[in-house]
């Protein structure tokens, strides 16, 4: 199954159960849990299904090109029922077997994972999945995002599409995937990960973050006053990125990370408040049996 | 009797949690059981990552009965004066759950009152069993909890089956939005479906589920885990050792099936705990070691599969641990081009705090502690001897590998590549050793650091901790101890007594906060001094107590004012023999009698009484004089035995005597003074230097019979 393949299949599953297909969002970030379409959506009482691929960026793990299995930009396919429904692990393992994978020859387990991204103050208990001892997949029910505690509670599934694509390849590298007819996933990405290596380890100026850290979250402040949480809630994103590329550059001492992650969750809370009381204010929109609120079947 | 079954069907619990939900919610039903008047029944429970199974054996199908009589209002207010029923008895009658006419008037102290008999329990069993289920399942508390959806409640993971049943019926439960049928699951993928019960049955359970591919009974398998690892093992004679590890796979799996992989053996050139670390630690695989205790480039995984004919579970696993040495390997090439010693001054960014600085600024404070300790005359000769500079060195470099990739990546490795890239930049073979070794002891029963240095550096290491806990105001408080500083009390105590084998609390409790930094630190550690003295005297007890010392003599010997570990075992393995002999209950007279007369406020004066002029008390002078000078030289060599023996021959009767003589509290306050100084002086020589034997417990002709003694006298 072509790379691509693998994306067109999740979507199409996801599609028939009711979910809406979203869209990579255009701000970097370093999971698909920071896409609004998360982060903001399975704050309140809403109902929210969604799936979307996000294109992600881990700047520590960059190996400039030379290790197979690491990347410093990779592809989530994210998922997000909200509630969770009654099955979300039938749900989950049924679209494994949409991408042909047979589950009684293979080896599908269920990993303790407690997950939490402490910038977005977001926590979740679940698993990682592991597919013949290859993690695939991160199954989370969220407990908390912003700081505050959800209810309903999301369930939220994130395919690592290389590592799954690798799997039903067969391939030891991911640039040998093959992505489209013709065309591997390094003669895509390849040239990309050496650069944005030297990029995320070298040429990233520290000055330059540090003062671009300081301006975002200013602007977030300021979004916020002028009770906007939706343009403030991308302050989050930069801010959390100029932030991995600080850690990357390691311009980090311990005590300044934790002070700058404290000041990311503090406005990712600031922004969950404001993003909350919109809705409050819009009367809840998707309670009144929008089409985004279809249930999952 | 009938039986109860009862499967609680999860999500994927972890491993960890299983065996303490499935004990906690059999301990439920038990109490549940005996709260309903049902007995205590013998309950049995077993799990798997989806499922606690719980059988109890033998509840009554209903609930005893009983009969209460009740007393209600006065027969004037209850009947008429026509003897019919007023509403108010009506009233009583229903409350009561009888007919009017069932009431009766009995005469009573107070007068005439009607009364009910009152029907108590005697429910069927089957009725009450969803009550209590849902209590018992409540009081299941794990280490962590979540919610999912059902309101109000809290579980490891979500709860999405119930079989419950009692005899052949099924219990009208509902748990956490699931009601109870007559079915089990199935594993999950072998045999999806449901799996009818006939009944509650054991064996009927536990064959059914082994058809539907579960071995409910995590016992067997852990002995299939750990059989399949012994074969394996055997082809290259190997031993097993992984006890630990094969209970957590068993309790990872439902159908637990071996799968042996290879990898290449280049990576057998990495270091053994790199390799370790990736298949024990991150994939949960058993490593292969040969007869001659060196690793072979295969291991053994387990999945959760009936087989793996085509080898494509196996290859899967292969490809995962391929990966990660091949991502550990380039982290350790990468560490290999800086000596750890040049890493050192990279830890002024780690471990910042207010008021203390970096981890830079502890290594610094850690070698000049060390350093002092060493050169204390209380420290064996071994340490002593240690060279300067050796400790300076392995205090700077204890953290350095905090530093590197691979402990970026294996944190567990902390310490342990330390060691391994010292060694490998040709530091000291002792330096090298004492960066993993300081680590030591981590938990209980771990073995001590093996050499000198290390001893010395994990004694610095935790004495610091606890000075810099306490200064910044981290005590552990009730059960939480966030920073470890319970743990590190604990290790150095250990290091004291079992290691050094001398070496006094008060004295290193002063040194380490002597090297807090000045200002803010330190004076806030000068302050906490006695606290810190405190909570590791009370430390100090505990592991006496561990140790089966009995708590009135480790409390004696604590009030003497020991305070060095290794002193304070020693006295109170003397006071363990001594106590067996029969001259026992003299020795604690001596000291008990010679307490208790001193006034609480009396402060004792230094120099010798004069002027004592009744033979009791001139006998008694002179056999403490006759005795002081040797008892005192067998206490400085801690022969603490022979010396409570002379103490006790030569000043047992003489005590006696004084006080069935001697009148203490003479109405002359410089006779009384002089009598008391003199028993003060008997007292100390003893409750001073090994223990206040006043504080020890029913001892024959002891604290009793003295204060009658001393009051008649």
């Amino acid at each position: 199954m072509l790379f691509q393949d693998v994306i067109l299949t999740l979507q199409k599953y996801w599609a028939d159960r009711g979910c809406v297909l979203w869209q990579p969002y255009d701000v970097e970030k370093g999971a698909g849990t920071s896409n609004p379409a998360t982060f903001l959506r399975c704050l309140g009482p809403e109902p929210w299904n969604c799936a979307y691929v996000e294109p992600s960026r881990r700047p520590t793990d960059g190996r400039y090109g030379e290790n197979p299995n690491r990347l410093q930009h990779y592809y989530q396919f994210q998922v997000i029922l909200k509630p969770s429904p009654a099955d979300p692990q039938g749900l989950y393992l049924e679209s494994l077997r949409a991408l042909g994978i047979d589950l009684v020859r293979h080896d599908v387990r269920f990993v303790e994972d407690d997950w939490e991204n402490p910038s977005l103050g977001a926590t979740g208990l679940g698993w990682e999945v592991w597919l013949d001892g290859m993690e695939v997949t991160q199954f989370t029910y969220f407990q908390q995002m912003g700081g505050f505690e959800l209810d309903p509670v999301s369930a939220e599934l994130t395919y690592g599409l290389e590592r799954i694509a690798m799997f039903l390849q067969g391939v030891d590298s991911c640039y040998d995937l093959r992505w489209a007819p013709g065309v591997t996933y390094g003669q895509v990405h390849h040239e990309d990960e050496v650069e944005w290596s030297r990029y995320n380890f070298e040429l990233a100026d520290v000055a330059t973050l540090r003062v671009l850290f300081d301006c975002y979250e200013a602007e977030g402040r300021r979004l916020l006053e002028a009770d906007c949480p939706i343009p403030a809630a991308d302050q989050v994103l930069k801010c959390s990125h100029a932030f991995n590329l600080l850690e990357a550059r390691r311009a980090l001492g311990t005590a300044q990370r934790t002070e700058l992650m404290g000041r990311v969750r503090a406005l990712a809370r600031a922004t969950s408040k404001g993003w909350l009381a919109l809705r409050e204010r819009l009367g809840h929109p998707l309670l009144r049996g929008a089409p985004a609120g279809a249930p999952v079947a | 009797m009938p039986d109860l079954l009862v499967e609680i069907g999860t999500e994927e619990i972890p491993a960890g949690y299983l065996r303490g939900a499935v004990e906690a919610l059999a301990e439920g039903l038990r109490r549940e059981c005996a709260a309903a008047g049902l007995g205590t029944p013998d309950v049995r429970g077993d799990s798997t990552p989806r499922r606690l199974a719980l059988l109890a054996r033998g509840i009554p199908a209903t609930q005893p009965g009983s009969e209460k009589l009740v007393r209600g209002p006065t027969r004037d207010a209850a009947y008429d004066a026509g003897g019919n029923p007023t509403p108010v008895a009506q009233k009583f009658a229903a409350a009561q759950g009888v007919p009017v006419s069932a009431l009766e008037v009995r005469e009573t102290p107070k007068g005439a009152y009607v009364h009910a008999m009152r029907r108590e329990g005697g429910a069927a069993t089957l009725s009450l069993l969803p009550g209590m289920l849902e209590r018992a399942l409540a009081a299941v508390v794990s280490p962590k909890s979540m919610r999912w959806g059902p309101p109000g409640v809290r579980f490891a993971r979500p709860i999405r089956s119930l079989l419950a049943l009692f005899g052949a019926d099924v219990v009208p439960a509902t748990l956490a939005g699931v009601r109870a049928s007559g079915e089990a699951r199935g594993h999950r993928f072998l045999a999806p479906g449901p799996v009818r019960m006939g009944g509650a049955d054991w064996e009927e359970y536990r064959e059914k589920l082994r058809a539907a591919r579960v071995v409910v009974e995590t016992a067997e398998r852990v002995r299939l885990v750990r059989g399949a690892v012994e074969a394996s093992l055997a082809r290259d004679g190997g031993a097993f050792t992984r006890e630990a590890l094969a209970e957590e796979v068993a309790n990872l799996l439902e159908w637990p099936t071996p799968v042996e992989g290879t990898y290449d053996e280049a990576y057998l050139a990495l270091p053994d705990a790199i390799l370790e670390a990736a298949m024990v630690h991150h994939q949960r695989y058993f490593p292969v070691r040969g007869r001659d205790g060196k690793l072979r480039a295969r291991f053994v995984a387990f999945a959760d599969r009936g087989g793996d004919a085509a080898g494509e579970v196996r290859a899967g696993n292969e490809r995962v641990l391929r990966a990660r040495l091949s991502d550990a390997r380039f982290f350790f090439e990468g560490d290999r081009k800086k000596p750890l010693a040049a890493r050192v001054e990279g830890l002024r960014e780690m471990g910042v705090q207010p008021d203390l600085g970096s981890l830079r600024d502890r290594a610094d404070r850690v070698a000049r502690l060390a350093t002092r300790l060493a050169s204390s005359p209380r420290a064996p000769a071994a340490v002593r001897a240690l060279a300067p500079a050796r400790i300076e060195r392995a205090a700077q470099l204890a953290k350095a590998d905090l530093l590197t990739e691979v402990v970026g990546e294996f944190p567990e490795l902390q310490g342990v590549m330390g060691e391994i890239y010292a060694r490998l930049d040709g530091e000291p073979e002792e330096v090298a050793v004492s960066i993993r070794d300081h680590y030591q002891p981590r938990a209980a029963k771990d073995p001590l650091p093996a050499t000198p240095l290390g001893l010395l550096l994990a004694l610095a290491d935790r004495a610091m901790a606890l000075a810099e806990g306490f200064a910044l105001g981290r005590e552990p408080t009730g059960a939480g101890d966030a920073f470890g500083l319970r743990r590190a009390a604990y290790g150095l105590l250990r290091l004291l007594r079992e290691g050094l084998g001398a070496g006094k609390v008060s004295g290193i409790v002063h040194a380490a906060v002597a090297e807090l930094p000045a200002g803010k630190a330190r004076s806030a550690g000068e302050a906490k001094k006695p606290a810190i003295a405190a909570f590791l005297a009370d430390r100090l007890s505990q592991a006496a107590l561990d140790a089966g010392h009995p708590h009135d003599l480790v409390r004696a010997v604590i009030a003497s004012g020991a305070d060095e570990p290794a002193d304070v075992f020693a006295r109170l393995e003397a006071l363990r023999r001594l106590a067996a002999e029969p001259g026992w209950p003299g020795l604690v007279e001596v000291v008990d009698r010679t307490k208790r007369i001193l006034p609480k406020d009396w402060k004792p004066r230094l120099e010798m009484p004069a002027g004592l002029a009744l033979p009791e008390e001139q006998v008694l002078q002179r056999a403490f004089d006759g005795c002081r000078g040797e008892v005192q030289r067998l206490l400085d060599a801690r022969d603490y035995v022979p010396a409570a023996r002379l103490y006790r021959d030569s000043l047992a009767a003489p005590v006696h005597e004084f006080f069935a003589k001697v009148f203490v509290n003479d109405p002359d306050p410089a006779v009384r003074e002089n009598r008391l100084t003199l028993l003060s002086r008997v007292n100390r020589l003893f409750s001073e230097r090994v223990a206040d034997l006043a504080l020890v417990e029913g001892v024959v002709g002891g604290a009793a019979a003295t204060r009658s003694a001393g009051a008649t006298a």
